[in-house]
């Protein structure tokens, strides 16, 4: 093809891929299209894979998904936001799908530091009220804490996986944002208990 | 000592979940978020972590550590073509590579191996084969994945409102039908077995059918022994996003 794509948005390009599906020229607009991409899945699954075959691995399948996918994308949605939706849910059921063992707990000695304090979250189950763990999240744990136990807690990834690809560099890596996270929650709740007498 | 956290892991899934009050990743990453938009996100832990991650995927940059190991990534990835990844065999495509390799003129040491290790799979695979037979008929299950198409009827291509329920022909024979919901990306949204030919999304099922959304559904049809007997080909619909 003698003409360069580069100035073309992600948008155009697949609506002319739509158009000429089955054609070489697809095939271009196509590769284009995930030469663009290459580095922000390659990357996000390196994180996640640890290695990188493993990685190229993830990375092929989620273009593969798109790939197979590309003819119900309608331009409602930017192309990377759909494209990043396909990385994220893919990647998280495969390390779901592959985890053959429960991964040993937060190292204890970490929750030390915050055991003389009750369980927050036991109080809670007290309240029956996640609408109120859901507000003592957003009003005491920075984002980087709310991403960490939301990764590791709800969509269950491993902690040195959560470590990579949040780049955390610090020396305990995501541990450490989980003890931070349950102190403030602890604070939190005994704040709450002191406002209410009557809970527990 | 147990982990408290994981202990609580349902609690937490709750206040960290998506609500139905969360806006689409879209509205969450527009240039210029609306008001209601930026209230929401200040309040709701499930969407500053969406956001986060979202950025972190747009613009996270490789490592020095990590730069080499993407470099081969991306080399790797570009190798493996569109017409390559239609074929969706990865493990294939190696197999085809290592044959290829035998045939170079490097690999004629190792083909004779090769030939003979073939000879034996093939020896083996004739010898252990239930019944012994050369000849056996596809089994049940085969036939039914040629043959055993029903039809689909609803929803399907672009719709004007959310759906509220899913429809199909009727199975002679069959006495359950499995649906399934699934994202663009083939992920399960919902999955549910009715008796009868049709079937109403739960309340929260259908909170999630927004509009400028695309979901994907089929259907399997079993008779009274549970044994598949036919399915739908994967149905697209697409919610056309309103105009104001």
């Amino acid at each position: 093809m003698g003409w360069s794509m580069e100035p073309l948005p992600d948008e155009e390009l697949i609506a002319r891929y739509q158009a000429q599906c089955g054609s070489s020229e697809a095939d271009c607009y196509l590769d284009e299209l995930f030469q663009r991409y290459r580095g922000k899945v390659g990357l996000w699954c390196l994180r996640l894979a640890g290695d990188r075959e493993a990685a190229a691995d993830l990375a092929q399948e989620v273009f593969l998904k798109a790939f197979r996918a590309l003819a119900s994308f309608r331009g409602d949605a930017k192309f990377s936001t759909w494209l990043y939706t396909i990385a994220r849910n893919h990647c998280f059921n495969e390390i779901k799908s592959r985890a053959t063992a429960p991964e040993a707990p937060v190292d204890p000695a970490l929750f030390d530091v915050a055991d003389d304090a009750p369980d927050p979250l036991a109080q809670l189950e007290s309240a029956s009220s996640a609408q109120m763990l859901r507000e003592w999240i957003a009003s005491s744990l920075t984002e980087v804490e709310t991403q960490v136990i939301t990764l590791h807690y709800v969509e269950e990834i491993p902690l040195e996986k959560v470590t990579r690809l949040l780049n955390l560099v610090n020396a305990s890596g995501a541990k450490a944002y989980i003890v931070s996270a349950k102190r403030k929650l602890t604070r939190a709740a005994e704040l709450w208990r002191a406002r209410s007498p009557g809970a527990r | 000592m147990s982990d408290p956290m994981r202990d609580h892991r349902e609690l937490l899934r709750q206040a960290l979940d998506r609500t139905s009050g969360c806006p689409t990743l879209e509205a969450l990453t527009a240039s210029t978020q609306d008001a209601p938009t930026k209230r929401h996100v200040e309040e709701c832990p499930h969407c500053r972590a969406e956001l986060a991650m979202f950025q972190q995927f747009e613009s996270a940059e490789a490592q020095p550590a990590e730069a080499a190991d993407l470099a081969w990534m991306e080399l790797e990835l570009a190798r493996r073509s569109p017409a390559r990844l239609a074929s969706g065999e990865s493990f294939g495509d190696r197999v085809r590579a290592w044959f290829e390799s035998l045939l170079s003129p490097a690999g004629h040491g190792r083909l004779g191996l090769a030939t003979a290790a073939l000879l034996v799979l093939v020896a083996a695979g004739v010898v252990l084969r239930p019944g012994g037979g050369v000849h056996q008929a596809p089994s049940e299950e085969s036939r039914v994945w040629r043959s055993g198409q029903f039809a689909a009827q609803s929803p399907s291509g672009d719709l004007n409102q959310s759906p509220l329920q899913l429809r199909w022909e009727a199975v002679p024979g069959a006495v359950s039908y499995h649906v399934r919901l699934l994202e663009v990306d083939g992920t399960e949204v919902w999955s549910a077995d009715a008796a009868a030919t049709s079937i109403d999304f739960p309340h929260d099922i259908v909170q999630k059918l927004t509009p400028g959304r695309a979901f994907q559904w089929d259907a399997v049809a079993r008779d009274a022994a549970g044994r598949k007997l036919a399915a739908t080909d994967l149905q697209i619909f697409h919610i056309l996003a309103t105009r104001r």
